[in-house]
């Protein structure tokens, strides 16, 4: 019976994560597109209050374009969350990997 | 999502669009018998024109392109009372048809929530595609 070193086996499980192709992907890139995202939801966030402002003001905007900001806002609030959400349970189960 | 906001946008034009022919009906309704307006003569029945935006990627918006005068001539009513009658007693009274002017009101109500609706859906579908990362 031949018996593997841990450092064998973990160089095998290496291999099997593919962990050196992931290398190849551009450095930082997941970062900044979580980045971007949460710019344009910042954004949008800015043009509901905007909006809303001036609803709020009496200037000439339509409560439905208001609304509909708010909603917007909304969507890509809950989307961003839900991302950021789904890469931190990914990096939790990661750190509980007992190697 | 780009094409997500889309949609939203696009229904938002819609009810633009509804809310200007709402507001271009309540004049012609205020102004049924109005027999002065600023280029002489009794009020003109208005109505809206739209027109179609190309939005990209097979998506169609909508717009007011202007509010044009109705091509009726004016309905002459015998009224010798009237100030404004000319010299054999008729009034020319604005070309408005009132039952006309209200089905152009709930057609106009009807779209708006027509397009609301539509908002609500789009909203809904986006709220399930977000389901899916829950749990």
């Amino acid at each position: 019976m031949v018996i593997k070193g841990v450092e064998q086996a973990v160089g095998a499980l290496k291999g099997n994560l593919a962990l050196d192709g992931a290398k190849d992907a551009p450095e930082g890139a997941f970062a900044e597109r979580l980045e971007m995202a949460l710019e344009s939801t910042n954004e949008l966030q800015m043009d509901a209050n905007a909006a809303a402002d001036a609803l709020a003001a009496g200037a000439p905007v339509s409560l439905h374009d208001t609304m509909i900001a708010v909603e917007k806002a909304d969507i890509s609030m809950r989307l961003f969350v839900s991302v950021t959400r789904k890469a931190l349970e990914a990096y939790q189960e990661m750190m509980r990997m007992q190697l | 999502m780009s094409t997500l906001f889309s949609a939203l946008k696009v229904s938002a034009q819609g009810m633009t669009a509804q809310r200007a022919r709402l507001n271009v009906t309540s004049s012609n309704i205020a102004n049924i018998q109005t027999t002065r307006s600023a280029d002489g003569g009794p009020y003109r029945r208005q109505d809206p024109v739209f027109r179609t935006v190309d939005m990209g990627d097979g998506v169609a918006g909508v717009e007011v392109e202007s509010i044009e005068s109705d091509q009726n001539e004016p309905r002459n009513v015998y009224d010798p009372g009237h100030p404004d009658a000319n010299a054999d007693g008729y009034v020319a009274m604005p070309n408005i048809n009132l039952v006309e002017e209200m089905v152009n009101m709930i057609t106009a109500q009807r779209a708006y929530e027509a397009n609301a609706s539509v908002v609500d859906t789009t909203k809904k579908m986006a709220r399930s595609a977000l389901g899916i990362g829950e749990g």
